[in-house]
């Protein structure tokens, strides 16, 4: 597992560092907008991205059928993907902490740590989402046919964030209507059991995937 | 302590169209076993179950005295090298990384013979994989597959690809590898010159099934090549004709020659005639065009 993991972290610095890029500058276009939660929730996305792109390499390369041959068994060949997923969220967060950070010394506010941590929920649920709906037909159908779950689960995430702004912000637009913090961490909370249950799913489905 | 590296009994496995039917086959340690067969065969197939990387309909795959796929075959896989007949380690990755996967992958991992390995093979350590050619990449698959000291080779066309010289090399490790009488190689090629130089057993696999599976020595004393007429052919006892390939002019056949009459003069033939004859006396040319120089 030690091993695999390893692969897999190379491989997401070796072919992922350019969607940290890009998340550098969504966020950067979340400082000059700070009404948008956008740019600021989407590079959650990115992040949740990489456990795929990691499983895409590795069926162009044929590793998952040279695995097949290696000490390790189908249920970590999945597992390791599922860290991988919660690994690269932390990249994605520290960019994300640095540039809110960076806004409260250029408003010389404080920061919320309340605030920080329920924001900190809010993308960890959107960063778990995307591997949760796409892992399991990506390792049912491989990487071409799960790319199709690829594309909806990208429209409904950003579907799902451009319409969270109407529960950020009042209809009149006269000030923000904050949810309450508990709310990122009930959505963590699904987010998190949904994971769950995509990492058993995915584990079924791929023992029984033959190449 | 099982003295067989491989036992498959009654083996049944369906894909689609393909099916792998009633197949036992026993590879004995201190042996070396090869796979031959047409593309299409079953011979990966076959190498995939024994793996348990696909699940079997029937019968029974132990290996190394453990049932393939079951609770425990994990372990098993210590001691299993494999070189599949495509090397799929990552493009991006150098030999150094891959030794670096690899050293935590597997509990017997030997670094310092991965780098002789490497040294020996010529095989440069920060080359990206992609930029490797196909004899290297064959080449750094053996070399994994060796470095951890395992007591099973199983290679799919490991020598595919390889140029005569790195061929004869990796034959010649192979042959080395078991000398150690707990070691065994179970391996499948087109290139039966190379299986007559190493193998202890010939298995030879056709639309699924297994046709033969015998020492090479005895099947090399049990089969001649007669040319002859045709009418001298037709004479001769049911069964001594395996397969014959005419002409205008004459045929030439391959035959039993305990079934001959005595006297009658008839040549050696190679496993490559065998195996020619035997699919083509099978239907191989039924299914598909079957190339002359196939097993070339």
């Amino acid at each position: 597992m030690k091993g695999l993991l390893f692969k897999d972290i190379y491989m997401a610095f070796r072919h992922c560092g350019a969607l940290l890029i890009i998340a550098l500058v969504f966020i950067g276009i979340s400082m000059a907008d700070t009404e948008n939660r956008f740019f600021s929730t989407f590079p959650a996305v990115f992040a949740g991205i990489v456990p795929l792109s990691v499983l895409g390499y590795d069926e162009q390369s044929k590793w998952n059928e040279y695995a097949d041959g290696l000490p390790c068994s189908r249920a970590q060949m999945v597992s390791v993907k599922y860290i991988l997923g919660l690994l690269s969220f932390i990249p994605f967060f520290l960019l994300s902490l640095a540039g809110t950070a960076a806004m409260a010394a250029i408003a010389q506010t404080t920061l919320d740590l309340a605030k920080l941590c329920a924001d900190g929920a809010l993308l960890l649920a959107v960063n778990l989402f995307f591997p949760t709906l796409t892992l399991p037909f990506f390792f049912r159908f491989g990487v071409n046919k799960g790319r199709i779950a690829y594309y909806v689960a990208i429209g409904l995430l950003a579907a799902g964030i451009a319409a969270s702004g109407i529960f950020t912000y009042a209809p009149d637009a006269i000030g923000p209507v904050e949810i309450p913090f508990y709310v990122s961490y009930i959505l963590l909370g699904i987010a998190a059991l949904l994971f769950a249950l995509s990492w058993l799913l995915s584990v079924c489905f791929y023992r029984k995937r033959e190449f | 302590m099982t003295a067989n590296a491989i036992e498959i009994k009654n083996l049944t496995k369906r894909r689609g169209g393909f099916a792998i039917e009633n197949l036992s086959l026993t590879l004995p340690k201190g042996c070396i076993m090869g796979l031959v067969g047409e593309n299409g065969a079953g011979k990966t197939t076959l190498i995939r179950l024994i793996l348990g990387a696909l699940q079997k309909d029937g019968g029974s795959i132990a290996v190394l005295g453990k049932e393939s796929g079951g609770k425990d075959f994990r372990a098993v896989k210590e001691n299993i090298g494999v070189v599949p007949d495509e090397i799929g380690l990552p493009d991006s990755m150098n030999a150094k990384l891959v030794g670096s996967v690899m050293r935590r992958i597997y509990k017997q991992w030997d670094g310092a013979l991965y780098a002789n390995y490497l040294q020996e093979m010529s095989l440069p350590a920060e080359q990206p994989f992609k930029d490797y050619s196909r004899g290297m990449k064959m080449k750094l698959g053996i070399a994994v597959a060796l470095s951890h000291r395992p007591q099973l080779l199983i290679l799919d066309e490991a020598t595919n690809g390889l140029d005569p010289v790195a061929r004869d090399e990796a034959i010649g490790r192979f042959a080395e590898f078991t000398r150690n009488e707990d070691h065994a190689v179970l391996i499948s090629s087109h290139i039966v010159g190379d299986l007559e130089k190493i193998c202890d057993y010939i298995a030879f696999m056709h639309k699924g099934r297994l046709l033969l599976c015998e020492e090479k020595d005895v099947l090399l004393e049990t089969y001649g090549l007669l040319h002859c007429a045709a009418q001298t052919l037709a004479d001769l006892p049911e069964g001594a004709v395996i397969g014959k390939r005419e002409s205008p002019y004459s045929v030439e056949a391959l035959v039993r020659k305990d079934l001959l009459p005595a006297g009658m003069p008839v040549s050696n033939a190679s496993l490559e005639d065998i195996f020619v004859f035997m699919a083509k006396g099978n239907g191989g040319a039924e299914t598909a065009p079957f190339e002359e120089d196939f097993f070339a």
